[in-house]
């Protein structure tokens, strides 16, 4: 980076516009910038910092705009505030400005109703303009805000780093200046993402994709399998129903041959029963003539029924009179009509002789059950003769029946002689087989269609799955590849990074040694200068002691000063070094060496200084390396400044 | 003159990595002032278009080398 130009418009002692350009030739790099205490060398220098870092380092906006302006305005109205600049980076030129516009208030305060404006464009070679949208990203690129106070700094106020507790200064201002803070900051932004896309790898599951390709090419597998299985059974199918068609037609045409079988079939079926009944009544003839006594029962009877009837005829067994109804007519001497029977009369003898010829009661009981019986008997073989006529009557047209049934069998015999009676059963036999193997490829086919449309839904669900486990396999590999790379950009910085930062540390040792040796009047007095591990600077002096303790506010001020331009030399980045007020503490030797030696050690030097710190030798040295010189005049009538070329 | 020094550097790295370091040192330089998350958000944008070209080369040698076989 290197100042073109800065215009200022309203800012602090800057009423208007005023503007300055900044030497930027090789051989006359100097700037010199006179003014008194309070004329606008420190403004200049804040202007210079707000343009490019805005408001962090401004605390109160009011207050940097020109009061000469707010008093020209009423209240309520504005005044608009800006500093422009313009510097050449690389070889390209570049345009910054930075504006704010305030409002006058009541008690003559000003309030900013805005946040500043702040706008950067590149000016191309060919007078092109291309406004940049990432300001203060381009900014921190060219001069990062962070290592600003190295290069625009107040001279009275650099013998920081030579302090004893420097360590931490002298290591943060190489940690910014060199960017090893960037350079630390890539690596932990490269080891975060890093760490990222390892958890991300992590719930990836890495062996999905094989599964399910695994899983769909069996399914697929299967499928065919089953698609062929399910045509080939198709085929069979159709193969066994056109053979079934064939059979039904040829049994159609033999349906005749069909009622004949019938018919025969219907006169074996009834010979057989009718076979089965003759056995039954065979079986029960035989059983009934196995009664032999039946045969000779009813002449039996008779003659017993015969005898027994004679002996009661001949009062052998009278009839119907008891003994003792005889012996109650004797007792009573009265017959049953009326007449007296006395003793010796001759009925009175006939019942006393009665009652001799009667036989006992229980013979005659028997006798009447035994007639009984034998008649009940004689009933009995009457019916059962007239059954065995029955069965016999039965079996004679039963062996008749059968007799028929077998002439007629015979004669359907006969006429199926001659008919393909074996084809036909062969036929409807071959039908039979032909029908089970159509429901056996029908529940066959059935299962398969099942199996097919299942594995069909599957593979629709895998093809999803694939699809989804495909996208996490890309990103899967996206991620393993992002991994590698950020993880081998934050090893590679880590590898370097602290190699690099050793190098910068001794670099920047040597070349504030060699720079102190020549802005130091004490040229022999300090044998050494160490910046050491733990960033601490260290000065020697010739008995080999620490001689920091013992430095003036002059000699650390020096001290700093060189290792500020040891820190520029070694950057290697084109910077303007603007000092305010450089020349403060230093004696008459220190400015003598510093304003012969500072320009040939940086790029572009801007020196904000008073005329008692600029004169003789000091103003001598420096005249060969000024390329412009202003003086700001500060009109006390008017309270602004305003910069007057010299 | 930084990503010369950067270039210089990591001179030894391969290109890709190379690459990306310079990449991402600019952009935190670039970004010296701003927060962390959005830093590494853009990071991880550079990574991811790096990884993609890096993808897309591999599958290119990949296809070229099938093609000579």
């Amino acid at each position: 980076m290197i100042f073109e130009r800065i215009a200022l418009v309203n800012f602090r002692q800057y009423f208007d516009r005023q503007r300055l350009e900044f030497a930027k030739d090789r051989q006359r790099k100097v700037t010199v910038i006179h003014g008194v205490n309070g004329a606008g060398k420190t403004s200049l220098l804040r202007a210079i910092n707000w343009c490019l870092y805005g408001s962090e380092y401004i605390d109160k906006v009011g207050e940097l705009i020109s009061k000469e302006a707010i008093s020209r305005v009423e209240v309520s109205e504005s005044v608009t505030m800006s500093v422009e600049l313009s510097f050449l980076h690389d070889g390209d030129r570049y345009i910054v400005k930075r504006s704010l516009r305030g409002i006058k208030m009541i008690d003559a305060n000003v309030q900013s109703d805005l946040p500043d404006e702040f706008t950067m464009v590149h000016m191309h070679e060919d007078g092109q303009s291309e406004q940049i949208k990432n300001p203060i990203g381009t900014i921190n690129t060219i001069l990062p805000s962070n290592i600003r106070s190295y290069f625009l700094f107040d001279g009275e106020q650099i013998d920081e780093f030579a302090k004893p507790e420097s360590s931490k200064q002298v290591k943060h201002a190489i940690y910014h200046v060199f960017r090893l803070e960037t350079l630390d900051n890539a690596r932990k932004s490269l080891e975060a993402v890093a760490t990222d896309y390892r958890r991300e790898l992590k719930d990836i599951s890495s062996g999905e994709l094989g599964r399910i390709a695994d899983e769909e090419q069996k399914a697929r597998t299967e499928l065919e399998r089953s698609e062929n299985e399910q045509q080939e059974a198709q085929e069979e199918k159709e193969s066994v129903r056109r053979k079934m068609k064939d059979i039904e037609e040829q049994l159609g045409k033999m349906k005749s041959t069909n009622e004949l079988q019938d018919r025969h079939d219907r006169i074996i079926k009834d010979t057989k029963q009718r076979r089965k009944e003759l056995e039954d009544v065979t079986s029960l003839i035989r059983d009934i003539s196995t009664c032999t006594y039946f045969s000779i029962i009813p002449d039996t009877v008779k003659n017993a029924l015969l005898f027994l009837e004679t002996k009661r005829e001949k009062g052998g067994i009278p009839a119907n009179i008891k003994q003792q109804f005889v012996r109650d007519l004797i007792n009573q001497k009265q017959c049953i009509c009326g007449r007296p029977l006395t003793e010796n009369c001759t009925e009175y003898i006939q019942l006393l002789s009665l009652i001799n010829a009667t036989p006992l009661d229980s013979l005659e009981d028997d006798v009447l059950t035994l007639s009984a019986t034998l008649r009940m008997f004689e009933e009995r073989a009457n019916n059962q003769s007239t059954h065995l006529g029955r069965q016999m009557k039965r079996r004679i047209e039963l062996l008749n029946l059968i007799l028929d049934l077998d002439t007629e069998a015979d004669d359907v015999r006969y006429r199926l002689k001659a008919s393909p009676l074996e084809e036909v059963s062969g036929l409807e036999k071959q039908r039979q087989l032909l029908q089970a193997d159509m429901d056996n490829y029908t529940m066959t086919l059935g299962a398969l269609n099942e199996r097919i449309e299942k594995l069909n839904k599957y593979l629709v669900q895998l093809g999803k799955e694939l699809l989804q486990a495909q996208k996490n396999d890309r990103k899967q590999k996206l991620l393993t590849t992002k991994l590698n790379l950020a993880q081998q950009g934050a090893d590679a910085i880590k590898g370097d990074y602290q190699g690099h930062s050793n190098i910068i540390r001794q670099e920047v040792e040597t070349k504030t040694k060699e720079i102190f040796r020549r802005l130091s009047w004490k040229d022999g007095y300090f044998q050494s200068i160490k910046i050491d591990k733990d960033f601490s600077l260290e000065i020697i002096d010739q008995y080999g002691k620490q001689a920091r303790p013992d430095l003036s506010t002059g000699e650390r001020q020096i001290l700093s000063l060189s290792f500020i331009t040891a820190m520029a030399c070694i950057r290697e980045e084109e910077a303007p070094l603007i000092i305010d007020t450089p020349f403060g503490y230093l004696s008459t030797e220190h400015r003598s060496n510093v304003t012969k030696y500072l320009p040939d050690l940086c790029d572009q030097l801007v020196l904000l200084v008073t005329d008692e710190e600029l004169h003789s030798q000091a103003r001598a040295n420096l005249e060969p390396h000024i390329g412009n010189e202003y003086r700001l005049e500060f009109d006390k009538k008017t309270n602004y400044t305003t910069i007057i070329e010299c | 003159m930084f990503q010369e020094r950067l270039n210089k550097l990591f001179a030894k790295c391969k290109p890709n990595i190379q690459a990306l370091i310079t990449e991402v040192v600019m952009l935190e330089q670039a970004n010296i002032s701003m927060s962390k998350t959005q830093t590494k958000e853009k990071v991880d944008e550079i990574v991811s278009r790096l990884a993609s070209k890096e993808i897309d080369n591999r599958e290119k040698n990949r296809v070229e080398t099938r093609t000579l076989l």
